[in-house]
């Protein structure tokens, strides 16, 4: 895996941890969980930093808000029995193929552009 | 002030803020890394000013199908990031399906 997507991908997951901290922080009472917020979204926003010196900011945002968002989505539906509904597949089905549909649009432009 | 434009400044500052997370090279460069805290700081503080009248969700939704939006425009803009049809279909799928979970579900 190439080292944008690595960062990536940990920017998501630390994003993801942060939301979810912040359910658990009770509107930011319980502290253990608040500083779960402040270690998440501080560790997401530097890795996405990172992840920018070699992605592209227009593909590199999308993908963060998208799977962020759907992670987050499926994550609400197993532990605290969010709805799962026709809205909610069409939701997850629409970011897993904008991804998808994203990544084949770069392949060919990133064996041309090697890393800054 | 309207809600409404609390919640333009609140995207506002959040393009800003992403922006000045690529210019700041990794955290590396100080004056960028400091555009970045105080973007994301303000669009947090408008958004929260938003959300006291707007709906959470409708708010939300809102706030990240623009915000994306933007921010691609700013990378074909000022970084001359190239868009095909393949990555606008994409880019487009990715917005309307964060749109659709956030008002099914504002608590995201």
């Amino acid at each position: 895996m190439n080292k944008g997507y690595m960062a990536l991908s940990i920017a998501i997951i630390s994003e993801v941890f942060g939301t979810t901290m912040i359910k658990l922080s009770n509107g930011f009472t319980e502290l253990l969980p608040l500083f779960g917020v402040v270690a998440g979204f501080g560790s997401a926003f530097y890795f996405l930093s990172v992840s920018l010196k070699e992605l592209p900011l227009s593909l590199a945002y999308a993908i963060w808000s998208g799977v962020g968002t759907a992670l987050t989505a499926i994550l609400g539906i197993a532990i605290w029995q969010d709805p799962f509904n026709a809205i909610t597949f069409v939701g997850l089905a629409l970011i897993v193929g904008g991804v998808v549909l994203m990544n084949a649009s770069t392949g060919k432009e990133q064996e041309t552009e090697p890393s800054r | 002030m309207n809600a409404y434009i609390w919640l333009t400044m609140a995207i506002l500052f959040e393009v800003f803020g992403s922006s000045m997370l690529k210019v700041s090279n990794g955290f590396k460069r100080l004056v960028p890394s400091i555009g970045v805290i105080v973007g994301f700081g303000f669009a947090f503080y408008c958004l929260s000013i938003a959300l006291k009248t707007l709906p959470l969700g409708n708010a939300y939704a809102i706030w990240a199908g623009v915000g994306t939006a933007l921010i691609t425009l700013v990378g074909i803009i000022f970084w001359r990031e190239k868009l095909n049809t393949k990555k606008a279909a994409g880019i487009i799928c990715i917005i309307a399906g964060v749109i659709l979970l956030r008002l099914a579900n504002p608590s995201h």
